[in-house]
């Protein structure tokens, strides 16, 4: 399968994570056409006639968040999210620890663009290697004058840091990512005030992803057609897919947005392991519904996946074969949030504590039949009744689960046992 | 201003508020857990879950700010399944103990579960277990199994009063409220968190397992301990007073007290209180006591005159004690000498005196002589809501140390003791010196010229006199030491044409109560009646709540005045310093004892309801005053129509005209030998005032302060040590303990310190450390 | 004069039948009636297993009394010594035995079931001062002979 590599064309350099081999691949030759050739205003204008969408998950235009900055003479910041810990994604990981250029020079493109004149890139806390490749990266560019005062004699300064997070899963929030900046407690802020009028430290804030951000390169370079000409009219461009679970090949793929999700599998990541069969698919990370065996021609755009009942997310795609138990999945996956909700709001902090000792008992073979209302029940009290996206994406794969496989839930608490046979852990509080 | 409608109802409100508080000046009860006016919006708890049409999901009415033409229904299956729900979830994890909890009968958990939740739980897996009763200081308790997790506490220690003390630790449903570092909360404003708290989680220790919410009796109350004259309710059961609220206000007070004054309630049942009559050293009964004081009042009388009996009250009762001892004063004795036991000299003029609402609206704040925080604590807690309005308030400390606090960051100008007022003058003259006021005010300052402890130019001098002048809203908060400060308060307002309101934080805290009910209060009633006694001219003394020689400045001259009168009587709730002085010692009532109404700083009348019974022998003031008259066989009517509110000021006291400016002297410096220090008194809240055994491990056991630099030189380390003093009138020894606010060479002292009495030595007198074997063999 | 006699016999006769017939009243207090078994009597504190008072003194007896019979004042129970199966107790717990009027909602109430209503009924004093039971005499129920 040939793969169009535009994020992801240099990963294969060796040494590319240097800046003399980053130059030596074209490297800031975007950032010198983008302050030699283009105003601020004309960049925010090319992003948005790109029709860029936020890589982060929720596939917001980036042109338009930019444009929402208030232009009232306060500092601005840009702060790159890096906290990335959904299960199943692990593409600015690869971007970060591979090739840190590629962030730093989209960041300086973007700060020239919103007017910031300080950038943060806060870092996930697991990601030690990467914020130390992102951490000499930034020294190296500073060296070559790509960051401080008056960057290639254009008059345009930025400084950019990098902070390592403290290992919450919510700091990926972009309001509780700020709270962490700021050194408190990493919960999400209320909204509004958005980040865009009142983000860090109460200045107008840009937040964006790293593959976003690493998306202005080659934009710059190959100007909006070229990135329209990929994808679909709402959708357009590329996007990088983590592919992980039963498939022979895991890994991040670079696909053009549209691409069918059955190419995704068998081209690109070799099919599902020891020839068994698909039996779901979570195709956005952790916190999106599961698609099943008769959604796979879906085309991978936002559009698209949101009509077949899931979201493309942060597009991480996880394979899940036929021999695998869903309830198992979903007591794993819901454990992972128990784990992470920030403890907040109360239906989150109570109700995924609850669901996931419901889930494993039942995974045990000692749930009722009872207590299938039960979850749906609570996930109805759950559900659009949270501070923060974090409850409600901590029900996607559940609720999906619990929709596409309900005869394996039944069987779980009829038999008692598990069908599968399947023991993905056996942590069960019981 | 913006139209919705909530339940079919429709109600204008400002933009900008929220659906919760709309609903709820429709009187319609939407429930919430984390949501406060005072801390604004947070949308944790989730319990407060309203429908909006024409919104896809269910919103949190706390949250949700209004909007015009909104229409809002706030019950509904909808809504009321989701608050069950969020009732469930708080529920699954918190232990159930209602029976052994406090907050049984009046907590919001019991109600709204009772209210929206369901009869029945769900849940039936291994509860998570946290900490239950651990005391995070001296007077709290915490239950985090039973915290909801609402973050009231920690947002109003962390973003109200500025200390970050308590803060959420651990993530999830492991997440708990704790205080930093396991350390215990000192903050003077931790008893607020036992009201914030909606649920049995942060508990009060002197009130634990003491009654339930139907065996209490509650009264709305007035705080005694300061000027600042909180409004509190305070609980009683069975006769004795058990707990003290506070009590907000809508839209004047948010009803915050300081640890004093919510936990100094107990001092009318320590083992100090007296209960019983006392004749010549012996109890006796109170029959016998009125009778004999009874003769002396007679004798007295028949051979002196009326003028030859004084009175001398404390301050501390209520407006209508002072109007009922004044009258009993000139009707019944016929004598004009009535005076106010005092510790500071100066006085306020009433035209000047500000409220607590120029405070919410001030762009500039001076903190004259004393910081408010130990003073009046709550107004610092006034000044500091103010701040978090306003970032840009100004706020400027003046006085003998730094008076100015991380909370409220301000400007701190360290003079030496005693130079507040000719400082001032000297910085006004400097702005507009050729104004014919501030002439007449630096008359005879001569060339007095200010000298800082830490550096300070001419030029910020010159900026803080045009701040003082062109500011929009100015208040001043004084500590009433510098009887000349008046002129300079009075020249200011001459000068300024925006609103100038000076706040006085001195005591006693009924002061300009007792001027209301025709006491009058200046300094130089008790100058004179201290050199009468002296000279003989008085034969009985009664002294109602007072105590001269712990509060007259000069200890000396008040043992002298008290030794050269014939017979003096004590009506008060302890025996007073060195009671050999005093023939008779009779027990009074005070506060929760006795109906009554207080006047505050801002001038402003509140009513205090008696809650219980005097204990013991010990009555109410008209009953001693009634029992005297009979004595003397002439009628005196204990219940006078006197209604201290004025029809046309409502429950501020009506302003009058104020006196003429007059010169600051030149302050004269003493001299200082190496090594000497000098004495700052100071009026604090925890320190000084009554006894309390609840309060007992809060009050500093060092409270004198020294700077770091004599502290080393002296030998004191950490926590603190003891020193003895020697001044030109006695020694002393005082506990110090260092404050890296206080400029070198000064001792900054409490007022009302038991064992230390400053005013043995004298405020602002210069001392010499000694040792402590000198001070003991005195 | 017939009629006298006539009517004299006919009395005797329903004497004579009624000496023969089963008595409603019974010798007390050498007999004693039995009670049904949820008779509400004397109240009664009750222990748990190990000898701990089960009452914590929250009140909700107090607070339900319709009579208002009912006075609780809990505390802090003592930790050397086990009196108690929590850290909260009553320390002092009394019925006004006049005011009592038996309804057993003190019972219903109870939350931890302390409060118990015994079928001893033999409520007599010779002051008013002694129909108030304190915590002490509560106890130790008194046991029907």
């Amino acid at each position: 399968m040939t793969q169009t590599f535009y994020l992801l064309r240099n990963q294969a350099v060796p040494d590319i994570d240097r800046i003399e081999v980053y130059e030596a691949n074209q490297g800031y030759q975007a950032l010198r056409k983008a302050l030699k050739e283009y105003e601020p205003k004309a960049l925010v204008e090319m992003v948005k006639a790109s029709g860029l969408r936020g890589r982060g998950g929720a596939g917001f235009p980036t042109g338009m968040k930019w444009s929402f900055l208030p232009d009232d003479g306060r500092p601005r910041y840009l702060v790159v999210n890096s906290d990335e810990a959904e299960p199943g994604t692990f593409k600015d990981r690869e971007l970060i620890e591979k090739n840190p250029h590629l962030l730093i020079e989209g960041m300086i493109i973007s700060s020239y663009a919103t007017g910031a004149r300080e950038a943060y890139i806060y870092c996930r806390g697991e990601f030690l290697f990467g914020s130390e490749q992102l951490k000499r990266a930034v020294a190296e560019a500073y060296q070559r004058g790509y960051l401080g005062e008056n960057i290639l004699d254009s008059g345009f300064s930025l400084d950019i840091k990098v902070y390592r997070g403290a290992g919450a899963y919510i700091c990926g929030e972009e309001s509780a990512l700020l709270e962490s900046l700021e050194g408190k407690r990493g919960n999400p802020r209320l909204k509004p005030p958005f980040p865009a009028v009142a983000g860090l430290y109460g200045m107008p804030t840009v937040v964006n992803n790293v593959e976003t951000i690493c998306n202005l390169p080659p934009l710059v370079e190959n100007g909006p057609e070229w990135y329209r000409s990929m994808g679909t009219e709402k959708s357009p461009g590329l996007k990088i897919m983590s592919v992980s679970g039963h498939v022979n090949r895991p890994g991040n793929y670079e696909i053009p947005l549209a691409t069918p999700l059955r190419a995704l599998i068998e081209e690109y990541a070799g099919g599902v392991k020891g020839g068994r069969q698909v039996k779901a698919v979570i195709p956005g990370g952790s916190s999106v519904p599961v698609m099943t065996k008769d959604q796979l021609d879906t085309p991978l755009d936002y559009e698209s996946i949101l009509a077949a009942g899931s979201m493309l997310g942060s597009g991480g795609c996880i394979v899940i074969d036929d021999q695998t138990c869903m309830v198992a999945v979903s007591a794993r996956l819901l454990k992972f949030y128990r784990e992470e909700s920030c403890g907040k709001c109360t239906p989150c902090r109570e109700g995924t504590f609850w669901m996931t000792d419901v889930l494993e008992r039942m995974e045990a073979g000692e749930g009722t039949p009872h207590d299938l209302d039960l979850i749906r029940d609570m996930a109805d009290n759950i559900a659009g009744k949270c501070f923060c996206p974090l409850g409600d994406a901590a029900l996607g794969v559940v609720v999906s689960a619990m929709k596409y496989f309900p005869d394996e839930f039944e069987a779980h608490v009829t038999e008692h046992t598990c069908p599968m046979g399947a023991r993905l852990y056996d942590t069960v509080n019981h | 201003m913006i139209r919705l409608t909530i339940d079919d109802r429709e109600i204008t409100v400002p933009e900008g508020t929220m659906v919760v508080d709309a609903a709820q000046e429709l009187g319609i009860d939407v429930p919430i857990y984390c949501y406060h006016q005072a801390l604004g919006p947070l949308g944790a708890c989730r319990i407060c879950l309203v429908q909006v049409e024409k919104m896809p999901k269910l919103v949190t009415a706390c949250t949700t700010a209004v909007q015009e033409g909104m229409v809002v229904h706030t019950r509904g299956s909808a809504v009321d399944k989701g608050r069950q729900g969020v009732l469930e979830f708080l529920l699954i994890n918190h232990p159930l103990d209602c029976p052994v909890c406090d907050k049984g009968g009046e907590c919001f958990l019991q109600d709204y579960t009772f209210q929206y939740g369901s009869a029945a739980g769900r849940y039936d897996e291994p509860k998570i277990h946290k900490l239950k009763d651990a005391a995070i200081n001296e007077f709290i308790i915490i239950d985090q199994e039973r915290c909801v997790l609402c973050q009231r506490c920690v947002r109003f220690m962390g973003e109200y009063v500025g200390e970050e003390q308590l803060l959420l630790e651990g993530r999830g449903v492991e997440t708990v409220v704790s205080t930093v570092s396991h350390q215990p909360m000192d903050s003077q404003f931790s008893g607020n968190v036992i009201d914030l708290c909606p649920v049995g989680a942060l508990l009060s220790i002197p009130y634990r397992y003491k009654a339930r919410p139907w065996n209490l009796e509650r009264a709305e109350s007035v705080c005694p301990h300061c000027p600042v004259a909180c409004t509190t309710s305070v609980t009683s059961r069975e006769g004795h007073v058990i707990r003290v609220e506070g009590r907000p206000i809508p839209g004047h007070d948010w009803g915050w007290l300081c640890d004093r004054g919510r936990f100094g309630y107990d001092f009318g049942y320590v083992e100090d209180r007296l209960l019983n009559a006392w004749l010549d050293g012996e109890i006796t009964s109170a029959a016998e006591s009125t009778r004999t004081i009874g003769s002396w009042l007679n004798d007295t009388l028949e051979q002196h005159g009326g003028d030859s009996v004084a009175f001398l009250v404390g301050g501390q009762q209520t407006m209508e004690e002072a109007y009922q001892i004044r009258r009993f004063a000139d009707e019944v004795v016929g004598t004009s000498k009535v005076a106010v036991s005092r510790s500071v000299k100066g006085y306020l003029p009433l035209g000047l005196n500000g409220t607590f609402e120029d405070l919410d609206r001030a762009d500039t704040i001076v903190y004259l002589g004393q910081d408010p925080y130990d003073a009046v604590p709550v107004v610092h807690l006034k000044v500091r809501d103010r701040y978090r309005d306003n970032p840009g308030l100004k706020v400027i400390g003046i006085g003998a140390y730094d008076l100015t606090r991380s909370t409220v960051p301000g400007d701190a100008f360290v003079l030496e003791p005693g130079e507040e007022a000719a400082f001032l003058a000297y910085t006004l003259a400097k702005v507009a010196a050729s104004n014919p006021i501030i002439a007449r005010l630096g008359e005879e300052l001569g060339d007095f010229s200010p000298t800082f402890k830490g550096a300070k130019s001419e030029q910020e001098v010159e900026t803080l006199g045009r701040q003082l002048l062109e500011s929009e809203h100015l208040v001043l908060l004084w500590d009433g030491k510098d009887p000349h400060m008046e002129s300079v308060l009075l020249a200011l307002r001459g000068l300024r044409e925006d609103v100038t309101a000076v706040l006085p934080t001195f005591g006693p805290a009924n002061w300009r109560g007792f001027e209301r009910a025709g006491i009058a209060v200046d300094y130089d009633r008790l100058e004179a009646f201290v050199e009468e006694a002296i000279q003989g001219k008085i034969h009985l003394l009664f002294s109602i709540g007072a105590d001269l020689l712990r509060d007259y400045p000069d200890r000396e001259r008040a043992k002298a005045a008290l030794a050269a009168i014939d017979r003096v009587v004590s009506v008060g709730l302890f025996f007073p310093e060195q009671r050999e002085l005093y023939h008779a010692v009779i027990p009074g009532a005070g506060w929760s004892e006795v109906d009554g109404t207080y006047t505050n700083m801002e001038g402003r009348m509140q009513v205090a309801k008696a809650t219980v019974q005097p204990p013991g022998q010990s009555r109410p003031v008209r009953t001693y005053l009634g029992s005297w008259a009979h004595a003397l066989k002439k009628s005196f009517v204990l219940e006078p129509e006197w209604d201290p509110f004025d029809h046309n000021a409502g429950d501020l006291i009506a302003k009058d005209a104020l006196p003429e400016v007059q010169s600051v002297p030149k302050p004269a410096r003493p001299a200082m030998k190496d090594g000497a220090l000098r004495l700052v008194g100071t009026a604090l809240v925890m320190e000084g005032g009554m006894p309390s055994e609840i309060l007992q491990p809060r009050i500093p056991k060092y409270p004198g302060r020294i700077s770091l630099a004599d502290a080393s030189r002296l030998g004191i380390g950490e926590p603190g040590g003891e020193l003895g003093l020697r001044g030109q009138q006695g020694m002393i020894s005082v506990m110090v303990a260092v404050d890296e606010r206080i400029p070198q060479g000064v001792l900054v002292l409490p007022y009302g310190v038991v064992g230390s009495p400053l005013n043995q030595l004298g405020d602002g007198a210069v001392v010499e450390a000694v040792s402590l074997e000198e001070v003991s063999l005195r | 004069m017939l009629e006298g006699v006539k009517a004299i016999g006919k009395a005797m006769g329903t004497t004579f039948k009624a000496l023969t017939e089963p008595r409603d009243t019974i010798a007390y207090p050498e007999k004693r009636r039995e009670y049904a078994p949820r008779f509400r009597g004397k109240h009664m504190l009750a222990r748990d297993e190990d000898g701990h008072e089960l009452c914590v003194g929250c009140g909700l007896c107090e607070a339900v009394c319709p009579a208002q019979a009912i006075r609780v004042v809990a505390a802090e129970a003592p930790t050397d010594k086990p009196v108690s199966w929590t850290n909260r107790y009553s320390v002092d717990y009394e019925v006004d035995l006049i005011r009592c009027i038996f309804c057993g909602m003190c019972e219903e109430a109870c939350p931890t079931n302390a409060v118990r209503l015994t079928p001893f009924n033999e409520l007599a004093a010779f002051n008013r001062l002694d129909m108030i039971a304190d915590k002490e005499e509560l106890l130790s129920p008194p046991v029907r002979r």
